[in-house]
């Protein structure tokens, strides 16, 4: 019994003896470290917390030296803790150098984003903006088309009006051209006629002065009258011109001459006495024989009409020799010319 | 019997070892750590925990609560140097606790900017393409 007792113990003695001689694993805390300072280096600490890393770094070497030497896990807990929490707080101290980087980078992105935003919307604003002014635009230029054409129209009809006025005051003016033209004619007209009767007045004063001077002249409406006394000029009974009248009366045809316009009615007249046809053929064969002389003496024979009345136009009464003297004529009427 | 001595004589001398270097521990404890290098500790954790510790780097600050109180255990027990081992882990525990909260709302803070980003540019893209319509 006893030396099966002794067996279990030397058993235990030699599985104690192996177990101490074994190499045993590190513990937790440095395992922690190392993992911590691997994070820490992945987190860029080594460059970004410098300092606290390579305090930590250094726990850990001293920490893994002396468990590499002693295997002393009591002996290297402080500095495996103290290298894992320094670690980490170099890990994380980067991390937020590089969170802090990351939001300057993304606040700058931001900014950036926040600045082309606001173009976008101005753009928008502007766009939207010319796109109303375009439209407003557009129903302005639609009003001032409509303007113009309105204007357009307005003025096509106050040009025809214009013209329509135009026309009117030619016409009134081409009237008034024509009746200014009309009545300078008639002026014209009147004064050649003023004119012409100032001649025919002198002509004629001068013609019944002339003949006034050579046989008895009345002026009468019909015209200026010479008359030629029967008993004077004609022998009874007889036709001829007496011979010693001829002369006087080619004074008178010279007196006549100057007055080549105007037509001679030379008309025969008789008194009473003898028949009527014989009184008749008598006065109108005195009335040729003047017409004679006259002829004779320069007047054309178209400017010249005989024609004798016989008994019929008398003067004065037949019931004396006195009137029946004056009855028996021949009268050259001078028939002024129509004016 | 020969091996219980044996055993006697490995055993002994541990036993003396193992006092030796306690008694060499406690003797090396050198200076205690003071009240006022605690309560700089305290507040170390104190101000991660105030800084968002607490739910962005719970392990970090159990770790450094752990070191505290092995210190103040220690500090008790008049094992200065460990106390002033784990004050300085405890101290270094809240202060990565502190550093990954303040890095992760950095993360955070530029997720939300980019996501701010992204969607400014979304938008520009947007309107550019209307501003290209006809």
């Amino acid at each position: 019994m006893q030396n099966r007792t002794w067996s279990t113990s030397g058993l235990l003695l030699g599985v104690l003896t192996i177990a101490a001689c074994a190499t045993p694993g590190p513990p937790q805390e440095l395992v922690d470290a190392r993992l911590a300072i691997q994070d820490a280096k992945s987190a860029d600490a080594d460059k970004r917390a410098t300092r606290t890393y390579d305090s930590a770094a250094a726990n850990l070497d001293v920490a893994n030296k002396s468990w590499e030497k002693d295997h002393d896990a009591s002996a290297i807990l402080h500095q495996a803790r103290l290298a894992e929490a320094e670690a980490r707080k170099a890990q994380y101290a980067a991390e937020a150098q590089a969170a802090d980087e990351a939001i300057r980078h993304e606040n700058d992105r931001k900014t950036r984003h926040e600045i082309a935003l606001r173009d976008a919307e101005l753009m928008m604003l502007r766009k939207k903006g010319q796109e109303a002014e375009l439209e407003r635009m557009k129903a302005l230029a639609k009003e001032q088309e409509q303007a113009v054409l309105d204007a357009q129209e307005k003025l096509a009809a106050e040009q025809a009006r214009a013209e329509r006025e135009a026309a009117r005051l030619r016409e009134e003016q081409d009237n008034l051209a024509a009746l200014n033209a009309e009545q300078a004619r008639a002026e014209q007209a009147e004064r050649e006629l003023a004119r012409l009767r100032a001649e025919h007045d002198k002509s004629r004063a001068e013609l019944t002065s002339t003949l006034s001077r050579l046989a008895k002249v009345r002026d009468e409406a019909r015209g200026v009258i010479v008359t030629l006394p029967g008993n004077i000029y004609f022998n009874p009974n007889k036709a001829d011109v007496k011979p010693a009248m001829q002369m006087q009366l080619t004074k008178i045809a010279q007196a006549l001459a100057a007055v080549p316009d105007q037509k001679l009615l030379i008309e025969g007249h008789t008194d009473s006495d003898g028949p009527n046809e014989y009184n008749l053929s008598l006065s109108e064969s005195r009335a040729e024989s003047v017409q004679k002389i006259l002829l004779a003496g320069g007047i054309a024979a178209e400017r010249m009409e005989i024609k004798g009345f016989g008994e019929s136009k008398p003067i004065a009464g037949n019931s004396t020799p006195a009137g029946k003297a004056q009855n028996r004529r021949v009268e050259i009427v001078i028939v002024p010319t129509k004016q | 019997m020969r091996t219980v001595l044996s055993m006697r004589t490995v055993i002994g001398p541990t036993l003396i070892i193992v006092i030796s270097f306690i008694g060499i521990g406690c003797a090396s404890s050198g200076t205690p750590v003071t009240p006022a290098q605690l309560a700089e500790t305290e507040a170390t954790i104190r101000s991660a925990e105030s800084a968002g510790a607490f739910e962005r780097a719970p392990d970090l600050l159990q770790k450094a609560r752990q070191a505290l109180g092995a210190a103040q255990q220690a500090s008790g027990k008049g094992n200065h140097t460990m106390a002033r081992e784990r004050l300085l882990e405890a101290t270094t525990q809240a202060e990565a606790a502190r550093a990954r909260t303040q890095a992760e709302q950095k993360k955070s803070e530029a997720s939300r900017v980019h996501q701010q980003a992204d969607e400014l540019e979304a938008k520009v893209k947007l309107l550019q393409k209307q501003l290209q319509a006809p």
